[in-house]
């Protein structure tokens, strides 16, 4: 029984990302899940009831590298590849979760979509940028004080520039999704980025 | 009569821009194009083709316009400065008319609200952003061999990273994020990366 509840949050939580929360009819549900009225909400009380435990499903994937892993990051292009195979590998267990690809940024869509409903979600959202930005000029100022990188660059600055090269994502459809291409792509951007401001010694 | 519908396109195009798909009603449409609901139902058969000929009708300007203004730069400093001052334009940007003026990520905001009801408006904006990639990528080439750029810098990779950054302000628009922060940040991260490809 509890197999088939999954497979509901699944395939509904599925729905909410690709067209939208508000956007999805109790019918599209229906459909999706194969589900009749009778049968969905014998395991729901309402749409809003799926939707919490998709995303607090979804949020089991979200935490990063922890504190100490990341004091021990020695370089920024040690940095750049923890944070693109986070995102890889982010992808493959949601992938394992939800038994489909989910592309963070449609993931951020909905959370905006939906912050009325759980605000508490849409601060969490929120810190999680906060901190990926903290943490990229961490990275970078060590890199700059150790000679790794051009100290002439700002590190604000070259921060967003990094973290602007992960955004690249949000243009992939989530059925057709070549995420091959994608990750090779990021990587490209981060690789000439790299090349542009270490320091030629 | 063929006016009369593009007329009525227009006007309701700018109120989806300034208020929102949803928030706009019919009856917002028929006083802004000065119309009836029936003169209304004659053209169209609802407020979702309404907007789809307005997205579709802004794209096909859009388009053109890009293509007039890469034929007039001819290089990448150009091009930066020229993306910083439109992206500066957003800031007191009234909908006032329509036209290739209009700035595209406002455009973007509202398709993030309606792309889940029409997902094939999606192609609309990728086209549109195919050929700016393109036309991206021969402005590089053509700087690279000018002696403006490093000839190390790869030209698709440079045009990619160039297109991200402006995305970034579309992230500010979503999350509804101090919209003038955003727009210095981005200038910074132009000024920066072209400081570091050009020679």
């Amino acid at each position: 029984m509890n197999c088939l509840r999954e497979e509901i949050i699944n395939k509904a939580f599925a729905l909410f990302l690709s067209r939208g929360y508000h956007a999805c009819s109790l019918k599209d549900l229906e459909t999706a899940t194969g589900l009749t009225k009778g049968a969905f909400y014998y395991y729901f009380r309402n749409k809003e009831e799926i939707l919490k435990e998709g995303l607090e499903r979804y949020a089991t994937v979200m935490e990063e590298i922890s504190g100490e892993e990341f004091e021990r990051v020695g370089s920024l292009k040690e940095y750049i590849d923890v944070v693109v195979d986070e995102k890889v590998c982010r992808i493959e267990r949601l992938q394992e979760l939800f038994g489909l690809f989910i592309i963070e940024e449609l993931y951020f869509q909905l959370v905006l979509e939906v912050e009325k409903l759980f605000p508490a979600y849409r601060r969490r959202i929120d810190e999680l940028s906060k901190q990926r930005l903290s943490r990229w000029e961490k990275v970078i100022l060590k890199a700059k004080q150790s000679g790794e990188i051009k100290r002439s660059l700002d590190t604000s600055i070259l921060a967003r520039n990094l973290m602007s090269v992960s955004g690249s994502m949000v243009n992939i459809e989530l059925s057709s999704a070549d995420l091959r291409y994608a990750f090779s792509d990021m990587r490209l951007q981060y690789g000439q980025y790299y090349m542009l401001i270490k320091n030629k010694t | 009569m063929a006016n009369k519908r593009s007329e009525i396109t227009e006007k309701a195009f700018l109120l989806f821009l300034r208020k929102g798909f949803k928030a706009v009603r019919l009856h917002d449409i028929e006083k802004a194009a000065g119309i009836t609901r029936g003169t209304f139902y004659y053209h169209f058969g609802s407020k979702e083709e309404v907007l789809k000929e307005g997205l579709i009708a802004y794209y096909a300007l859009i388009n053109a316009h890009r293509t007039v203004e890469f034929q007039q730069i001819s290089s990448l400093r150009e091009y930066i400065d020229l993306a910083v001052k439109k992206l500066e334009g957003i800031q007191d940007y009234r909908a006032g008319s329509f036209g290739a003026d209009i700035p595209e990520v406002l455009c973007l905001s509202l398709l993030v609200e309606v792309v889940a009801i029409f997902p094939e408006l999606k192609k609309v904006t990728v086209e549109a952003k195919m050929l700016r990639l393109a036309k991206l990528e021969q402005l590089i080439l053509e700087a690279k061999q000018a002696g403006e750029l490093r000839n190390d810098v790869d030209t698709s990779v440079l045009a990619g990273n160039i297109l991200n950054i402006m995305a970034g302000v579309i992230n500010y628009l979503v999350m509804r994020q101090d919209v003038s922060y955003a727009l210095s940040s981005i200038r910074a991260q132009y000024e920066q990366l072209y400081s570091l490809v050009s020679v």
